[in-house]
C-alpha cells in the first residue's frame, strides 16, 4: 500500500509537469489596465474601429475568449482625426460617439483608459465632468476593483505611460508636476500587483508591460533639431560647431538648441512663424542681409515649457538634459516594474525593448516594411504617440510570441494581413479622398503642420495650454519660410 | 553578356528559338534540371557510369566515346508541377491562408547528335536545359505574396559540343564546351502604407523583362573507367557560369484612390516608361559520380550528384535612373549552400527490342528557410521513376519515361526574411519522350 501510495505520488506529479504548457496561461477572464495604449485610443480618439483591434482584444481573439470592451460608435470621442491631405492636414470628427455595450451585466475586460496614470488606476473612479473614465468604469468602481471584480484568469497591465510622457508633450519637465516622483509611482504600482495577486488567489498569472522610450516616437523625433528654414540644413561653417549643421535657438538662452535635445511634433505651430531661426545660419546660409527672415532671427526662440501664474505653458522644445530626465525618470519605472513584478511573481514582458527593436529594424511583413516614421511608418497614428491598429497589433503579436516563450503556451499567433490590407477588422471607416494639393505633396517629407492642426493635436494631448508667446499678432511679419522643393 | 563573334552568336540564335519553345520548371534541387533524355530519367538519373547515348552529353561527356555510329537522339520532357501555400502559425499572411500557383505545363526540348570520327573518337552537338524556373501566382493581384513575386520566369538552355575518346578498354574521357543562353522575367507589385488607410496599398506593377538573351560559355568533362568487366565508375562535371541581364522594367501605376498620394508616387518613380535594369544570376558547377554494376542484361547505378549552390548568395535588380527618378535597387539576399543528391537505378534489357528502367532519387535542397519565398520555394524532393525503350526497326529506338517527383512540406519555420511564413506544397510529374535513331 505505501509502495502504491508512492507510485500515485510520483505519477501525479509527472502528469502536473507533464499538463500541457498551453494550459498555463488561461486567458478565460482576460483583464488588461492601462492607459490610452491599452484603450485603443487612436488618431485622437476612443472609436469602436480602433478600439476592436487594441493590444488586448488582438491577444484574446487569438484564443477566442470573450472579451468585453467599453467599445464607442462612430463618430467616437476625443475627436477621431482623418487625414484629408499629403500636406498634411487633418479633419476631426465630432466628439458624439455614444457606448455600444454600456449595460453589460459585468465589468470590460479591457479596464484601460486613456489618459490614466497609474495612481488613477487605484484612486479614480470617474470624470468631473463626465469623461472617458465613465464610459470605462461606469461608476462601478476604480479599474483595479473591476478587475478583481471579474477574478481574472491572466492580467496585463501597462500603465505609467502618462507618468512621463505628460513632460515630452508639454515641454515641461518638471518633477512632481509632468513626471511622477518615482516614489509615488511605486507604491501605486505595488498595490495594482499586491492586489491582483490577491485576486487571483496568489498564482500572479499575467504580465506587467515596461515603458516604451519617449524620445523615440515620432512625436519627439519627426521634427529635427536642425533648423531647416531654408529646406535644407545649413552647417556651420565656422567656430567650434563647424560642419554640424545648424539647430534651431531656444529660449533658454537665446542660443542654438544643443545635440540630444528634442523637438516636439506640436512646434511646428511656432516654426511656421518664424521662430528658432539663428540669425547666424543666415549668414553661413548666404541669405540677403535684407531678406524677410532677417527680421526673426535671434528674436524668437523656440519657447521651453514652464510654468507661471497662468498655469502651465506649452513649450515646444525639450533640452537635452531635461530628455536625459525624462529617460531616466523611464527607466526608473522600468527597474521598479521588473522588481516588483519579480516580487509578486508576474512576469515582464519588455515593450520597451520591443519598441526599441522596432525603431532600429522596422517589421517586414511579406515585402513591406513598417517603420516608426511619421505617417508613412504604419506603426504610429497620426498624433504620433499612440498606435495605428498595426501598431496595436504587432505588439499583441509580440506579447503572443512572449507568453509561448515564457509560458510554453500554443496560442496562435494573430492574423495581421486583415490589418494590414485593412487597416483594422472592422473596415469602411477611412475618408474618400483628400484635398489634392501637388506641390504640397512634393514637399510632403520637409512639410510642416498649419497652426490649425497643431491645435488640432494639443487637444490630443491633454489640458496644456497653449504658450501666450506664440502668437505673432503685433510682432514682426511672418516671413515666407520656405520655398516650394522641385522634385522631391 | 558576350557576343564576341559569330559562332555564339549563331548558338544564341538557336538557343533562343529553343527558349520561346519552353519555360522549364525547376524540378531538381533549386532550380536545376536533371532531365535531358528518357533512358537516364528512366533510372533516376543515376546515369554517370552506365551513360551510352546521347544524353551523355549531361549525364558523362565520355559516355559517347565507343559509339561506332552516326546517331541521333530527339525528345520533350513534359513537366508538369502543382504548388501550393497555406499559411503556418505566424503574424503574415496568416494561419491557414491558401494559395495556389497557376497550373502549367513545360516542354523544354533535348537534341542530341554524335558520330564517330575515328574508332573510339566520337564528336557530339546537343541541346538541353540545365537550368529553369517558373513559379506563377493565382489571383496575383490580390496574393499576398504579390510584394515579393507574382510571377517568375527563367530559362536556361545549354548547347554543348563535346569531343570523347577511349584511351583503352577501360578509360574513356570526353570534354567540351558548352553555350548557355537564358531569359528572365519577373512581375511583383510595389507597396507602401497608404497615410489615408494607415494600411497596406498597391502603387506600382513591375513588369521586368531581359532584352534579348544572357550568352556565356562553359564546358563539360567526364571520365568512365572499367575496372572490371561488370563495374564502371563515372566522375562528370560542368562548370558554372554568372549569366548578366540587361533588360527593361516598365512601372504601372495602381491608383490608390488618392490624388496626391498617387501624385507622390509618380513623383518618385518613372512610370509608364521602360527603365533600363540589370541583374546577374549565379549558374552553379555540378559535379556527377556513379557506380554501376553490368550483368548480361542488368544494369544498376549507384549515383551521387554535388551542386555547388554556394555562389548563389545575392541577386540585385539595379535600376538605372530616367527623367532624374530613381527606382531603389531590389536586392535579393539568397545564401544558399551547396548541396547533394542521391539516385539509384536499373536498366533490364528483357527483350531484344524491350527495355526498362525503375529508378529513385533524392534531392537535397540548397535553400535556406529564410529564402524560401514565393519567388523561388524550395524543397527536399523524393522521386520515383519508370521508364521503358522499345527498339523499331534495326537501328531506332522509341523510348518513354516518367518521374513522379513529390517535394517535401517545405516550412518556412518562422524564418522567411519578409515574413512570409507558411508551407509550401508540390509535385511535379516529369514524362521524358526520345526517339533515337543510328545510320
Amino acid at each position: 500500500m505505501k509502495n502504491f501510495a508512492k507510485t500515485s505520488l510520483s505519477l501525479l506529479a509527472a502528469l502536473a509537469i507533464a499538463v500541457p504548457a498551453a494550459a498555463q496561461v488561461d486567458l478565460t477572464r482576460y483583464v488588461a489596465l492601462g492607459d490610452s495604449l491599452t484603450h485603443g485610443y487612436m488618431n485622437g480618439c476612443v472609436v469602436k474601429y480602433g478600439q476592436v483591434d487594441s493590444y488586448s482584444a488582438v491577444v484574446a481573439r487569438s484564443v477566442g475568449a470573450n472579451y468585453q470592451q467599453p467599445l464607442i460608435d462612430d463618430p467616437g470621442l476625443g475627436g477621431c482625426q482623418l487625414l484629408t491631405s499629403l500636406a498634411p492636414t487633418f479633419s476631426v470628427k465630432p466628439s458624439t460617439g455614444k457606448p455600444m455595450n454600456a449595460t453589460l451585466a459585468t465589468p470590460y475586460n479591457n479596464l484601460g483608459v486613456a489618459g490614466y496614470k497609474v495612481a488613477d488606476v487605484v484612486t479614480k473612479t470617474g470624470d468631473t465632468p463626465v469623461g472617458l473614465t465613465d464610459t470605462v468604469l461606469r461608476g462601478q468602481g476604480t479599474a483595479l476593483a473591476q478587475a478583481v471584480k471579474l477574478a481574472p484568469t491572466f492580467v496585463s497591465v501597462w500603465i505609467g505611460n502618462n507618468d512621463e510622457l505628460g513632460a515630452m508633450t508639454s515641454a515641461i519637465v518638471i518633477d512632481g508636476v509632468t513626471l511622477t516622483p518615482r516614489a509615488a509611482f511605486k507604491a501605486s504600482y505595488e498595490t495594482i500587483l499586491k492586489t491582483l495577486q490577491a485576486a487571483q488567489g496568489g498564482k500572479a498569472s499575467g504580465v506587467v508591460m515596461t515603458l516604451p522610450d519617449v524620445a523615440m516616437i515620432p512625436f519627439s523625433t519627426t521634427i529635427p533639431i536642425y533648423n531647416i528654414t531654408l529646406g535644407v540644413p545649413i552647417f556651420h561653417k565656422s567656430g567650434a560647431y563647424a560642419g554640424t549643421p545648424w539647430r534651431w535657438t531656444g529660449s533658454r538662452d537665446g542660443k542654438e538648441i544643443p545635440f540630444g535635445s528634442l523637438v516636439p511634433l506640436t512646434a511646428s505651430a511656432v516654426i511656421s512663424k518664424g521662430y528658432g531661426i539663428a540669425c547666424g545660419m543666415l549668414d553661413d546660409a548666404g541669405y540677403p542681409a535684407t531678406g524677410p527672415l532677417r527680421a526673426a532671427c535671434d528674436k524668437l526662440p523656440l519657447p521651453e515649457g514652464s510654468i507661471t501664474a497662468a498655469g502651465p505653458q506649452q513649450g515646444f522644445v525639450v533640452y537635452a538634459d531635461n530628455v536625459v530626465k525624462i529617460q531616466t525618470r523611464t527607466a526608473e519605472f522600468n527597474a521598479d516594474i521588473a522588481s516588483l513584478a519579480a516580487t509578486y511573481g508576474y512576469k515582464v514582458f519588455d515593450t520597451a525593448a520591443v519598441f526599441a527593436d522596432i525603431v532600429k529594424n522596422g517589421r517586414n511583413y511579406g515585402g513591406i516594411t513598417l517603420s516608426t516614421a511619421y505617417l508613412q511608418g504604419g506603426f504610429f497614428g497620426f498624433d504620433g504617440v499612440h498606435g495605428t491598429s498595426i501598431g496595436y497589433a504587432v505588439i499583441a503579436d509580440e506579447m503572443v510570441q512572449f507568453l509561448n516563450a515564457a509560458y510554453g503556451a500554443q496560442i496562435h499567433r494573430p492574423d495581421l494581413s486583415a490589418i494590414l490590407f485593412n487597416g483594422n477588422t472592422s473596415g469602411g471607416w477611412f475618408p474618400n479622398g483628400g484635398v489634392t494639393n501637388i506641390g504640397d505633396t512634393l514637399n510632403f517629407a520637409a512639410a510642416y503642420w498649419t497652426p490649425e492642426n497643431t491645435e488640432g493635436l494639443l487637444k490630443v494631448f491633454g489640458p496644456v495650454q497653449g504658450h501666450p508667446a506664440i502668437s505673432t499678432d503685433g510682432e514682426v511679419p511672418v516671413p515666407q519660410l520656405r520655398p516650394v522643393i522641385e522634385n522631391q | 553578356m558576350r557576343n564576341s563573334n559569330g559562332w555564339l552568336r549563331l548558338g544564341a540564335v538557336a538557343a533562343g528559338m529553343a527558349l520561346l519553345a519552353a519555360a522549364p520548371a525547376a524540378v531538381a534541387a533549386g532550380f536545376s534540371i536533371f532531365e535531358a533524355g528518357s533512358k537516364a530519367t528512366g533510372m533516376g538519373g543515376a546515369f554517370i557510369a552506365s551513360a551510352d547515348d546521347g544524353s551523355s552529353m549531361f549525364y558523362n561527356p565520355a559516355g559517347l566515346a565507343t559509339n561506332d555510329k552516326l546517331s541521333a537522339s530527339v525528345g520533350v520532357t513534359l513537366i508538369a508541377p502543382f504548388s501550393s501555400f497555406k499559411g503556418d502559425d505566424a503574424s503574415y499572411p496568416g494561419y491557414g491562408y491558401e494559395a495556389t500557383q497557376k497550373r502549367q505545363v513545360f516542354f523544354p526540348p533535348n537534341f542530341f547528335v554524335s558520330m564517330p570520327v575515328a574508332k573510339n573518337v566520337n564528336v557530339s552537338l546537343g541541346t538541353w536545359f540545365p537550368n529553369g524556373l517558373s513559379t506563377a501566382w493565382d489571383n496575383p493581384d490580390t496574393f499576398k505574396g504579390r510584394f515579393l513575386s507574382q510571377r517568375v520566369d527563367l530559362k536556361q538552355y545549354s548547347l554543348g559540343l563535346q569531343i570523347a575518346a577511349a584511351f583503352t578498354d577501360w578509360l574513356s574521357v570526353g570534354v567540351g564546351p558548352e553555350l548557355r543562353v537564358s531569359d528572365v522575367k519577373l512581375q511583383k507589385n510595389f507597396g507602401t502604407i497608404n497615410p489615408y488607410s494607415q494600411a497596406f496599398s498597391d502603387v506600382v506593377h513591375a513588369d521586368i523583362v531581359g532584352d534579348g538573351f544572357a550568352t556565356d560559355v562553359t564546358f563539360g568533362a567526364g571520365i568512365q573507367i572499367k575496372p572490371t568487366e561488370n563495374i564502371s565508375l563515372g566522375l562528370s562535371y560542368h562548370g558554372h557560369v554568372d549569366q548578366t541581364y540587361k533588360g527593361s522594367a516598365v512601372l504601372y501605376s495602381i491608383s490608390t484612390g488618392h490624388p496626391d498620394l498617387d501624385a507622390a508616387v509618380a513623383a518618385k518613380y518613372p512610370l509608364n516608361t521602360n527603365v533600363p535594369v540589370q541583374t546577374t544570376l549565379q549558374f552553379p558547377a555540378i559535379w556527377m559520380g556513379g557506380i554501376a554494376y553490368h550483368d548480361c542484361k542488368l544494369t544498376v547505378e549507384a549515383a551521387a550528384t554535388y551542386t555547388e549552390w554556394k555562389v548563389f548568395n545575392e541577386t540585385v535588380f539595379a535600376f538605372s535612373p530616367v527623367d532624374g527618378k530613381q527606382v531603389p535597387s531590389q536586392v535579393l539576399s539568397h545564401n544558399w549552400v551547396n548541396s547533394w543528391s542521391y539516385r539509384l537505378g536499373m536498366n533490364f534489357q528483357a527483350t531484344e527490342k524491350f527495355n526498362f528502367q525503375l529508378g529513385i532519387v533524392y534531392d537535397q535542397t540548397p535553400q535556406p528557410d529564410a529564402d524560401v519565398s514565393p519567388l523561388l520555394p524550395d524543397a527536399n524532393r523524393t522521386g520515383y521513376s519508370v521508364g521503358f525503350g522499345f527498339k523499331v526497326g534495326k537501328n531506332s529506338a522509341i523510348e518513354f519515361s516518367n518521374l513522379a517527383l513529390f517535394f517535401h512540406d517545405r516550412s518556412t519555420n518562422g524564418q522567411q526574411k519578409d515574413n512570409y511564413n507558411g508551407t509550401y506544397k508540390t509535385y511535379a510529374n516529369l514524362t521524358v519522350l526520345n526517339f533515337k535513331t543510328a545510320f
